[in-house]
């Protein structure tokens, strides 16, 4: 990595990045927004962003540039909007055009339509020990072996690129550290760790929103849950939904998992196994579409669903399903 | 069409485990979680040996109280159901020997 002007050290699940940028801009941005996430401790992995435009993306990426056209030729178009907004500038556009169907060399086929999803999700291409991320507002990759990654995108999109790229190195720095990230909400209940895993919709930012002086938040949207000594721990992160951020960086011992589904009754139901693995592993934020990394991903999961109980827990907008939660402690269920 | 000597592979992409019975499928092209039933997972099983699909269907006639004729429809449609979704893909011929 070439010399940084800064950077700065974040440390999520027990996991340490250090991202680094010539871009004060990026470094200030990184500072604010995950504050509560700062580090002191050496890296287990670096990532150096840039913007789009100040570096060439295939150098930058070292990737061959047929493989970034489609986000090459989307920023350009952006450029383009913006330089005919403004009439003094005359810039010519130096990238080659596309010329062939090199979609189909290098990506699945194209879902059809775009959907916000389909947006969202960013494409993967495994390139050796690399990983190739891209998405209409950034690029990056990660090289597993030399513990380091690159991003790049425009101007103006630190908020959304910075998050997104931090969430996808995450997701698989997670799984080299026997854990993952989850879409879960997360609360601390005396000294326990509680998730509540589910995609959007599922409840989760509900069941933040009815913490009780009694509770902590560790995430509305997402924790890192990895296992130290035989059993799991669950982490807070600055992940968050349609609450605010955590203040507080925490790790806590993980009781117990319960699957959110909105009713009019309260109750506690028992999973079958191959039901709460199945729901654990659609709550698994993860990109990767290399065998070994997938065969990881489901051996961890599945070590979770045999050592974690998992409930699926029918609740309404109250905080009432504490109630079952300390009844099934009190039992034992948990 | 599938025919009953072609030779069945869980594809190389897939992740799965069986869990109580029951077998759980990772498809990463499309990050799809799938749940089988019991003689999907019976099914899924029975591919760590790499059968023909003529053995499946002996397999199941044998176990499921099912007749020759309708395990044969039933897993011919469920192996093209599995290799729609990317889950397994099929031999061109049997295998010899």
């Amino acid at each position: 990595m070439e010399k940084p002007e800064t950077a700065v050290k974040l440390d999520i699940g027990d996991i340490c990045v250090l991202v680094a940028s010539p871009h004060r801009q990026i470094i200030a941005h990184v500072q604010d927004r995950y504050r509560d996430f700062l580090s002191g401790k050496g890296p287990d992995f670096e990532i150096e962003m840039a913007f789009w435009g100040d570096v060439d993306p295939a150098g930058f990426l070292d990737v061959p540039r047929e493989m970034l056209l489609d986000f090459i030729e989307r920023n350009l178009l952006v450029q383009r909007r913006i330089e005919q907004q403004d009439t003094s500038s005359h810039r010519q556009a130096s990238y080659p055009l596309r010329t062939e169907d090199w979609r189909q060399r290098f990506w699945p086929a194209e879902e059809s339509g775009e959907d916000s999803e389909s947006r969202s999700r960013p494409k993967v291409a495994h390139l050796d020990h690399q990983i190739l991320l891209q998405r209409s507002d950034f690029a990056g990759c990660m090289d597993m072996k030399a513990r380091r990654g690159r991003n790049t995108f425009r101007k103006g999109m630190e908020t959304i690129a910075v998050e997104s790229f931090l969430r996808i190195c995450y997701s698989f720095l997670a799984i080299e550290h026997e854990g993952l990230l989850l879409h879960s909400a997360g609360v601390l209940r005396d000294d326990n760790g509680y998730i509540f895993p589910g995609q959007s919709g599922t409840g989760k930012s509900t069941i933040a929103s009815l913490a009780t002086a009694k509770e902590t938040i560790l995430s509305d949207e997402m924790v890192v849950v990895r296992k130290s000594e035989g059993d799991y721990l669950v982490y807070s992160t600055p992940f968050y939904g349609t609450n605010e951020s955590t203040e507080q960086n925490i790790g806590a011992y993980l009781k117990a998992a319960f699957l959110p589904v909105k009713d009019d009754e309260v109750y506690l139901k028992e999973t079958r196994p191959a039901q709460a693995l199945s729901r654990l592993l659609a709550s698994v934020l993860f990109f990767s579409q290399e065998p070994s990394l997938n065969e990881r991903l489901m051996g961890i999961a599945t070590d979770v669903v045999a050592r974690v109980p998992f409930y699926e827990m029918h609740f309404r907008r109250d905080a009432s399903f504490w109630v079952c939660i300390d009844e099934m402690g009190r039992i034992g269920g948990i | 069409m599938i025919s009953l000597d072609q030779v069945v592979f869980k594809d190389k992409q897939t992740a799965s485990r069986m869990i109580v019975g029951e077998a759980i499928v990772l498809t990463p092209m499309d990050s799809k979680i799938h749940s089988l039933n019991d003689t999907g997972s019976r099914i899924w099983e029975l591919l760590a040996d790499e059968p023909t699909v003529g053995e499946i269907v002996a397999q199941i006639h044998s176990e499921f109280k099912v007749s020759e004729e309708q395990a044969q429809a039933d897993v011919i449609a469920f192996l093209e159901e599995l290799a729609a979704k990317g889950m397994v893909t099929l031999g061109e011929s049997s295998r010899e020997g």
